[in-house]
């Protein structure tokens, strides 16, 4: 068993390349000037800019949350960039075709083809390197639906309308340390948005890919399901491997308005710093969605990648028959410590939830599920049921569970479970009498474990996210 | 006794039961037999008053109209469902439960309460006609019981109770043929002439032991055919499905997805206890 | 002291809580300095708990706080009759000890157990030679002379817990710190190696109100439980009173080497008063721990439970009971320490809430890295009787060690739809239904409690629900008598 974790420990990061490309970067440090700087950079309206300061203001008051089970040397958030943006050559790309080569080399590398004829499954893509939009595929498609979306920059520009209506209206910019933080600095992230009654045509997507060094990234996307409308929506994420920690903050707010349905989901691959906790990302993410009446926001996570998680995708279950789900699958190995998992506001007549959180835990990881079931008084007949079930894979790691539920009214029924087991060895012994290798065996029955999980991921992300468990989890038998 | 007109009854607009005709007289014994999803089970909780379905048309209990009464109201008349899954209930003891039940529908007759000692000796009489340990008065309510023991309380009950109208909903299920025996035993020896009994069975076997005065089939929410006990023999060895049963008045619709019963159709009630 | 050392963020908002440090200081003025000397010190530095700190986040510190400002101005009459304290406190065992107001009384106290005995059925007559019941001081000094004697356990025991509260006490501590302070009278239960003690030990402690009745009293209870080696035996603790005031207990208990225990503590206080208790148990190398806590009185109530499974193969079999009704809060919080190999816990919470009344549980499992072989379980169930109760539940894991199998559960909601129809297809009308099964809800934490004198301490508790929920425990149980008939 020893020996197959430390196969598992020095398992390769297969996305940690660096690409050169030119980048322009803001000098480093967090003050007002950073923040107008960024402002100007993306040619922001006054009440954007505004917007922003406040944000800032608010922050430097506030002290950083020290609630998480995670540990990690205190953050200079003066020592660190806050734009980094892929150096234009020449006029901005008008198609896609003019979108820079080596860009386009870095996306293909990681298997995101930004050419919608090579593109076959029919998914829209935006990529984002470190803080900037760099394509977004299948623009004319969408629009011809009614559907927007383009990058957060983009619609501060053309739709400043919805922006200035939506924004902050589920994640406010005082919300949480982080969330102040985000508000004042965020560069870029995508925008989308669903009209009335219209079913968006294809599954859309958004690929983050943090290249520069020193550098955070504050992304925000803001998705908004008018009445009857429905969306699915994915992200996926990579950064290369650097000794140096990189801090990710990034807000992601949902509106999902009556009977309309929002499905997120997360393939969350950051770097996770190396089999020493070297370097790694910290993923500091608030997440958020309000849904009206009869509507549906349904977020599923796999969390494979970095150094720290801390990231709680909530649903407030303002309308009367909402329903909100979250179904999570969070693997940590060598020193990767994870807080994650839901806070779900029940506020709506018969408003409905459903907590599913997997966690796998290996190596010296710390892996710990936090959740809020919250039901007010006004939430007649609400149902929440959690599972939580955790998995360790050897001695020194640790699994962790801290729900809180708290009910105001008599006719909610609230249930929540948790197991937490060692990986069954006569589980093991049973695959492999039946000749299966001990890791095929472990994958199997992780994979088993997760299936809840990885059932509600669009059909494609399935098969990604089970090769990237099969990846983290490489001889990680235990 | 129990007159059914035009009995419906849906669960989330799916509607499982398609419009009921059935009468029964005193002392009758009648069977309803059909496959999965039917609807049999939930002929049987719209009778006994379960909540959660939205029911039109008639059931009339002695003349009283059965569907505006309370379930202890329907027990207190007389009826008793004996369940198919018998409901655990931990920390009630099986003693005072089936005390507390006899005592209230002797009561709803005007009947004096037994006082500890006479239901006793009566409970113990019963057991021993069905095989029973006299130790499980003091278990609570089905808890921990095996199939066959929650199947042979659930008679006891009946035979304590001794209701006008019993509705057996497939009590003849999870048994073995001793158990089955004995089960239907302890039903045959409720059979005086004058108490009336509806058999909801899925198998033909029980009928053997119990043998019908009219069996009818119910296929999606109808009755579709109704005949002798000859027709439950019938029945094994041709199956429900491919006979082209009365096929005006019994058009395919798709059975409930759900389970090996339709009593998966039913409200769904969560256990907290 | 300063102002701001103590329980500097009480949202208290009202007048009451502006006199807190001040009610502080003069309650540890009143103390004995020079014995309390730590205490007193550490308060002045560190106050009581922070009300955001995690372990006290649904404590409803600002009450408890503001009613500790008011206990300044009662003082207890400390006279009690014989009836009273039979009523309040019940007699569960030949052997009761009484301490009023934390002093011991020797006059409502019977130390070495009655032979006339009314307790039928439990073993009476007089305690096991080298059983120690009683207070303290007065075990220590008797055997002053005696050598190695089993007090000496409990005296180290006594000075352990000094010791470690004073260098070891965390920012939660504070009320067990203020406890220390007041140096009361501790009540001691000392059994030695290898002893059974037959019939259980009650001890009582019960605060009297004041002289006037509107004020608030103090009572600041001690108990030390020392169970020797292979010994065992079985504790009731009472905390009863009969005035508004806080109660604010610390018990200190070891169960030695394959030693066992089984500890009732029952809360059953006055209607106004509030209550702060924090027990701490020591589990050593299998030792069988059967712990049962009831929480039925006091307006406001928190009970503090720690186990540590120290030793291997230690077993902690936890249960607990709350019925709340009227504007009752009661906070339980637990913490399981399995920091040794091959333990086992399990723990079985309830609680039945009504009218405007607010319950809160923490059971917060934690497992030591190495502590393999670890089995822990646990269940909170909440039962919602009206509209306007309240239920938190945080059932916590932590867990560093693999090779463990843990579970837990919690619900809140109403009655089982499904065994109500039952009952009423049965003909039971539903009022009646309903009562039994709440009680049945509740009888499965009763039925456990021995003497059976116990279990009668809920009826009252029950009786407070709703008016149709009217059935005793016992009730619904079937009388013992009907189902023991049945079984022979």
């Amino acid at each position: 068993m020893v020996d197959t974790i430390d196969t598992l420990v020095e398992r390769e990061y297969a996305f940690g390349f660096h690409s050169d490309i030119d980048t322009e970067i803001a000098p480093k440090g967090l003050n007002e000037d950073t923040v107008r700087l960024i402002s100007a950079k993306k040619n922001e309206p006054e009440w954007m800019l505004e917007w922003r300061l406040g944000a800032l203001r608010h922050f430097l008051t506030l002290t950083e949350p020290t609630w998480p089970r995670v540990s990690y040397p205190p953050i200079d958030y003066q020592d660190m960039h806050y734009w980094a943006a892929p150096k234009p050559k020449g006029p901005s790309p008008t198609s896609l075709d003019e979108v820079d080569p080596e860009i386009r080399e870095t996306f293909d590398k990681l298997g995101i083809s930004l050419d919608e004829q090579k593109r076959l499954s029919g998914v829209a893509v935006d990529a984002i390197i470190d803080s900037v939009s760099v394509a977004t595929t299948f623009k004319a498609t969408l629009a011809e639906a009614g559907v927007i979306f383009c990058s957060f920059s983009e619609a501060v520009q053309d739709h400043p309308e919805l922006v200035q209506k939506y924004l902050g209206s589920v994640v406010g910019p005082r919300d949480n340390y982080f969330a102040a933080l985000n508000s004042a600095v965020f560069s870029d992230g995508s925008f989308c948005f669903v009209p009335a009654g219209v079913r968006c045509p294809m599954e859309l997507s958004t690929y983050f890919r943090i290249n520069a060094e020193n550098t955070g990234q504050f992304e925000r996307t803001l998705i908004v399901a008018e009445e009857g409308a429905s969306v699915s929506y994915l992200e996926g994420c990579t950064a290369p491997m650097r000794d140096e920690n990189q801090l990710h903050a990034a807000v992601v707010e949902l509106v999902a308005l009556d009977d309309s349905s929002i499905k997120y989901s997360t393939v969350q691959n950051w770097y996770p710093g190396d089999k020493n906790g070297k370097g790694g990302i910290y993923n500091f993410v608030t997440k958020r969605g309000r849904a009206g009446n009869r509507a549906k926001i349904s977020w599923t996570q796999v969390e494979t990648g970095s150094a720290i998680t801390w990231k709680y995708p909530s649903v407030i279950l303002q309308g009367d028959d909402s329903v909100g789900e979250f179904y999570s699958v969070a693997v940590t190995t060598n020193h990767q410590q994870a807080d994650t998992g839901t806070k779900m506001i029940h506020i709506g007549r018969n408003s409905r939830s459903t907590i599913v959180s997997k966690g796998v835990s290996a190596g010296v990881a710390q892996n710990s599920y936090r959740g809020l079931v919250k039901v007010l008084r006004s939430a007649e007949g609400a149902r929440n049921h959690t599972q939580c079930d955790s998995l360790l894979m050897g001695p020194d790691c640790g699994a962790h569970t801290f729900p809180y539920v708290e009910v105001r009214n008599d006719t909610a029924q609230i249930e929540h479970e948790a197991s937490t087991t060692k990986i069954g060895e006569d589980q093991l012994f049973y695959c492999r009498q039946r000749g299966l290798s001990e890791e095929d065996a472990t994958n199997m029955i992780v994979n088993g474990f997760c299936r809840e999980v990885f059932d509600e991921l669009p059909m494609e992300y399935a098969v990604e996210a089970q090769a990237l468990m099969r990846l983290t989890l490489e001889g990680a038998v235990g | 006794m129990l007159s059914i007109q035009n009995l419906t009854a849906s669960v989330d607009d799916n509607e499982i039961l398609r419009g009921i005709d059935l009468d029964i007289a005193p002392g009758e014994v009648h069977a309803i037999m059909g496959p999965n999803g039917s609807g049999k089970s939930t002929l049987s909780n719209v009778l006994a008053g379960r909540e959660g379905y939205e029911v039109s048309g008639k059931a009339l209990f002695d003349g009283a109209d059965l569907l505006s009464m309370e379930p202890e109201e329907r027990a207190a008349a007389g009826l008793f469902l004996a369940f198919q899954y018998p409901v655990e209930i931990p920390g009630v003891g099986n003693m005072y439960f089936l005390r507390t039940a006899v005592n209230a529908v002797r009561a709803g007759r005007g009947e004096p309460e037994l006082s500890a000692t006479e239901f006793l000796a009566e409970a113990k009489e019963k057991m021993a006609a069905l095989d029973m340990d006299p130790a499980f008065l003091s278990r609570s309510v089905n808890a921990g019981f095996s199939g066959g023991e929650k199947k042979r309380n659930e008679v006891l009950q009946m035979s304590l109770l001794q209701p006008r109208l019993a509705i057996l909903d497939e009590t003849d299920s999870g048994l073995d043929i001793d158990a089955l025996r004995v089960v239907a035993e302890g039903i045959e020896a409720l059979r005086d002439g004058e108490r009336s009994m509806l058999l909801i069975t899925h198998y033909p076997r029980l009928l053997e032991y119990v043998r019908p005065d009219t069996v009818h089939v119910l296929q999606a929410g109808r009755i579709v055919r109704e005949g002798g006990p000859e027709l439950a023999h019938e029945l094994e060895e041709s199956g429900y499905g491919e006979r082209p049963v009365d096929d005006t008045s019994a058009p395919r619709v798709s059975e409930p997805e759900s389970g090996p019963d339709d009593s998966d159709a039913r409200p769904q009630a969560r256990s907290l206890l | 002291m300063s102002s701001d050392t103590v329980a500097p963020e009480v949202p208290t908002g009202s007048e009451e809580g502006q006199g807190v440090p001040a009610a502080l200081e003069a309650l540890l003025a009143a103390g004995d300095r020079s014995a309390g000397a730590w205490a007193t010190e550490w308060l002045a530095h560190n106050g009581l708990p922070d009300p955001t700190a995690e372990m006290w986040r649904y404590t409803p510190l600002d009450s408890i706080v503001a009613e500790l400002g008011r206990t300044t101005t009662g003082d207890p009459t400390g006279e009690v009759e014989m009836a009273d304290l039979d009523r309040l406190a019940g007699r569960h065992g030949s052997t009761r000890i009484v301490f009023v107001d934390g002093r011991y009384s020797s006059q409502l106290s019977d130390e070495t157990g009655r032979s006339d005995s009314a307790g039928a059925g439990s073993a009476t007559g007089p305690l096991p030679p080298g059983v120690r019941v009683g207070p303290l001081g007065a075990i220590a000094s008797a055997e002053g002379a005696g050598g190695e004697t089993t007090s000496d356990a409990a005296t180290a025991l006594l000075g352990t817990w000094a010791a470690t509260t004073a260098e070891s006490a965390g920012a939660d501590d504070g009320f067990s710190v203020l406890n220390a302070a007041a140096r009361n009278e501790a009540a001691v239960v000392s059994v030695p190696a290898g002893v059974a003690v037959g019939s259980p030990v009650h001890i009582v402690h019960l605060r009297t109100g004041s002289a006037e009745p509107s004020a608030a009293t103090l009572s600041q209870p001690a108990t030390i439980l020392d169970i020797g080696a292979g010994a065992s035996a079985q504790v009731i603790e009472s905390h009863v009173s009969t005035g508004p005031g806080v109660t604010n207990a610390v018990t200190r208990v070891r169960v030695g080497p394959d030693a066992h225990l089984t500890h009732v503590r029952v809360q059953d206080e006055h209607a106004e008063a509030v209550h702060v208790g924090e027990t701490v148990i020591d589990l050593q190398r299998g030792a069988h721990l059967e712990s049962a806590s009831l929480s039925i009185g006091a307006q406001v109530a928190r009970n503090g439970l720690s186990v540590g499974l120290n030793g291997e193969s230690a077993v902690a079999k936890l249960s607990g009971l709350s019925i709340l009704s009227g504007s009752q809060r009661h906070d339980t919080v637990l913490s399981i320490d399995h920091d040794s190999t091959d333990c086992r816990s399990e723990q079985d919470f309830r609680s039945v809430v009504d009218d405007r009344a607010r319950s809160s549980f923490c059971g917060h499992v934690r497992v030591a890295h190495g502590a393999d072989g670890t089995d822990a379980s646990q269940s909170n169930r909440n039962l919602l009787l009206s509209r306007t109760a309240q239920v938190d539940t945080r059932p916590w894991l932590e867990i560093l060690a693999d090779d463990v199998k843990c579970n837990h559960g919690a619900t809140v909601g109403q009655l089982d739809d499904e065994a109500l129809f039952y009952l009423r297809s049965r003909g039971v009308p539903v009022a009646r239904a309903t009562s039994m099964l709440v009680a049945a809800f509740v009888a499965e934490i009763t039925e456990r409690l021995e003497p059976e004198s116990l279990r009668h301490a809920f009826d009252d508790a029950i009786r407070r629900l709703d008016p149709d929920v009217v059935l005793t425990t016992a009730a619904v149980r079937s009388d013992a008598a009907d189902t023991e008939e049945a079984g022979s």
